[in-house]
């Protein structure tokens, strides 16, 4: 079952007289609990194609329908919706917030959907538990090693159990040995709930662990 | 919304130093705002306390001639009928007390050095009914009869005398002609309105009689009540219904202060507002450091979902704490100023020594608890830091969230 469709998808960033076409016309569909992988060069269209799957971002053509729903019609607050309950992200850098501990990190989405807070102690731990990390929960990012702050930013992504998740480039800053753990750990996750992982990256790890490659290149597929 | 609280309090502890320093700045604002606040607030009730007890006393009744001119003092101006006002004074069970009042040059008899001044002719009896002077004399007592003289501390500094001495009082007699006697320096005071203390030197009523040739009559009676003197004037005037007799209250005799007293106001206000740009400062710069420093988590928290309302509110808890804490600060300084200055006071008499500047208050300066104005400034303190944080947080959610996520590295 098709979960993201876009449909001759362009972006062009203007800035000033200067017109950069990120994207052109990109077709693409994405299946339920696929594990694929975005590959290209730097400045292929990566960014901007995650943007737009992410709605961080709108087209400046073409459609992108998630779940059936069109994303280019959304407003602001729609949009801000829409990432809060269906899509987890994983970035390169962890992104935890430094003052919360890995609990606190974790249990941030729940909060933001307004969950009890007796439910999202049962969560967390069980989710914290499940990615290793348990016995840590009252560390703060700074106490964590690399690997250890990767799978925080893992678990804070599924806590709210998305339809997808969005992972860039999650084992660049890790070692070879850490990154592999961290994607086996997503592998897992993806098939045991079922979650749709969609990757950028260059690592050709991620690319081994991955059901499926799409190849970008000066914004168009070469797939 | 709880744990947006939550977040904003974490992150109010984040660059520990910062807050510390950014509280530091808003405590001292306000700090600084209490204390003036404060010393303002005394300078206006002593004014007023040393206005009535020492210089105008709560009214005065003069002929209408002698009140146009505040420094001209024409002495032939006198109180007609002045048996039918003292009549209705003792009906009303009012304290009150003759005056002459005049204008007259000091002179040093040995020195020959000559000062401007205001003489007052006094009844001692009842003068110390209705002022406060006699219990502010350190040497001697009020003048009660014959050519004695009672000076302030800086007039005696001034002519260089001490009791015992003879001074010489040149002035016009109630008829236009030119007279001098000398009087004995018999009593010296030092009240806390350094107009009095200045400006004026006392004699008997009976010498000033003499003096000016007033062929006993008086030109002022000043009169004490604890009632509403607006009111209390309308039924005077009202009462005594004499044709060329008006009764002054305190206020209208010291416009000078009044006008003081009014711009004062506006000073609070100016005080206010520099309060205002100092927290400003503060907190522009704190909060601008956050968000620029946060802006990759800014973009994260955007990404995962959290509003812009949100993300406001958690910099106005942040800051508003900030504010909070910042004045709660200002307010135990501001209350260790305040305490130290009611109790043991502020000695500026190097610094202002004679200068009049309105307020009728001695050089030692005293402050007054303004519970209402402390409250002010935390809640002043906290709210404009909660508002003022919320530019710096609207200008980053300007930014796309791509485009601040990439500030914390890299995403897609």
């Amino acid at each position: 079952m098709e979960l993201i469709k876009t449909k001759n998808l362009s972006k062009i960033y203007i800035s000033g007289e200067t017109q950069t076409k990120a994207l052109s016309e990109v077709s693409l569909v994405i299946e339920n609990g696929e594990f694929s992988v975005i590959t290209g060069p730097s400045g292929s269209g990566k960014t901007t194609l995650f943007n737009l799957i992410g709605a961080l971002d709108s087209p400046t053509s073409g459609t992108i329908t998630f779940d059936g729903d069109d994303l280019s019609k959304l407003n602001r607050k729609e949009r801000t919706l829409f990432r809060r309950e269906k899509i987890g992200f994983v970035f390169q850098t962890f992104n935890l917030i430094p003052v919360l501990t890995a609990f606190e990190n974790v249990a941030f989405p729940l909060n933001l959907l307004g969950i009890s807070e007796k439910e999202i102690k049962e969560k967390v731990y069980n989710l914290l538990e499940k990615v290793g990390l348990k016995g840590m929960e009252e560390r703060k990012p700074a106490a964590l090693s690399g690997g250890q702050q990767q799978r925080v930013a893992v678990a804070r992504a599924l806590i709210k159990e998305p339809v997808l998740v969005l992972a860039d480039e999650p084992t660049a800053n890790l070692d070879s040995g850490t990154g592999g753990e961290i994607m086996k750990l997503m592998r897992k996750l993806n098939k045991e709930d079922e979650i749709t992982f969609l990757f950028a990256t260059h690592d050709p790890m991620v690319m081994e662990y991955s059901s499926r490659r799409i190849k970008l290149r000066d914004g168009k597929i070469q797939e | 919304m709880k744990f947006v609280f939550k977040l904003g309090m974490k992150n109010l502890f984040r660059y520990k130093e910062r807050t510390f320093l950014t509280c530091l700045s808003l405590g001292v604002g306000v700090c600084v705002l209490i204390f003036f606040n404060g010393m303002l607030e005394w300078a206006d009730e002593a004014s007023i306390r040393n206005l009535k007890k020492y210089e105008t006393a709560s009214m005065k009744i003069g002929n209408t001639e002698f009140f146009k001119e505040d420094n001209y003092i024409p002495v032939d101006e006198v109180i007609e009928e002045k048996e039918k006002i003292e009549k209705i004074l003792n009906g009303k069970e009012l304290e009150y007390t003759p005056e002459i009042k005049f204008k007259a040059n000091l002179i040093n008899e040995i020195t020959g050095d000559s000062y401007p001044f205001f003489g007052m002719g006094i009844v001692a009896e009842s003068h110390k009914k209705v002022y406060d002077l006699d219990e502010m004399i350190y040497e001697g007592n009020l003048p009660e009869k014959g050519n004695e003289i009672m000076i302030g501390k800086n007039t005696v500094e001034l002519l260089n005398v001490k009791v015992g001495d003879f001074l010489i009082i040149e002035t016009d007699t109630k008829d236009g002609a030119h007279n001098a006697d000398a009087f004995k320096l018999a009593a010296l005071f030092e009240t806390p309105n350094p107009e009095v203390n200045k400006n004026f030197f006392y004699i008997s009523i009976d010498a000033a009689n003499n003096l000016l040739d007033m062929g006993g009559d008086i030109n002022l009676i000043s009169v004490k009540t604890e009632q509403n003197e607006e009111k209390l004037k309308q039924e005077l005037k009202k009462e005594i219904d004499i044709e060329g007799i008006t009764v002054r209250t305190w206020q209208e005799q010291a416009q000078d202060y009044i006008d003081l007293s009014q711009g004062k106001k506006g000073g609070s206000s100016m005080m206010l507002m520099m309060v205002f740009i100092i927290i400003t400062v503060g907190i522009v710069n704190t909060m601008n450091m956050a968000v620029f420093e946060r802006t990759g988590e800014i973009g994260m928290m955007r990404a995962m979902g959290m509003t812009n309302r949100e993300i406001i509110l958690n910099f106005i808890y942040e800051s508003g704490a900030m504010g909070f804490l910042g004045g709660v600060l200002g307010l135990v300084l501001g209350s260790i100023v305040t305490w130290y200055l009611i109790r043991y006071g502020l000695d500026m008499s190097n610094y202002v020594g004679d200068i009049s500047y309105g307020y009728r208050v001695s050089a030692v300066f005293r402050s007054k608890w303004d519970p209402g104005m402390m409250i002010t400034a935390l809640i002043f303190s906290t709210i404009s830091a909660s508002v003022i944080s919320t530019f710096p947080a609207r200008r980053a959610l300007k930014r796309s969230i791509s485009e601040t996520l990439k500030s914390a590295g890299k995403f897609g």
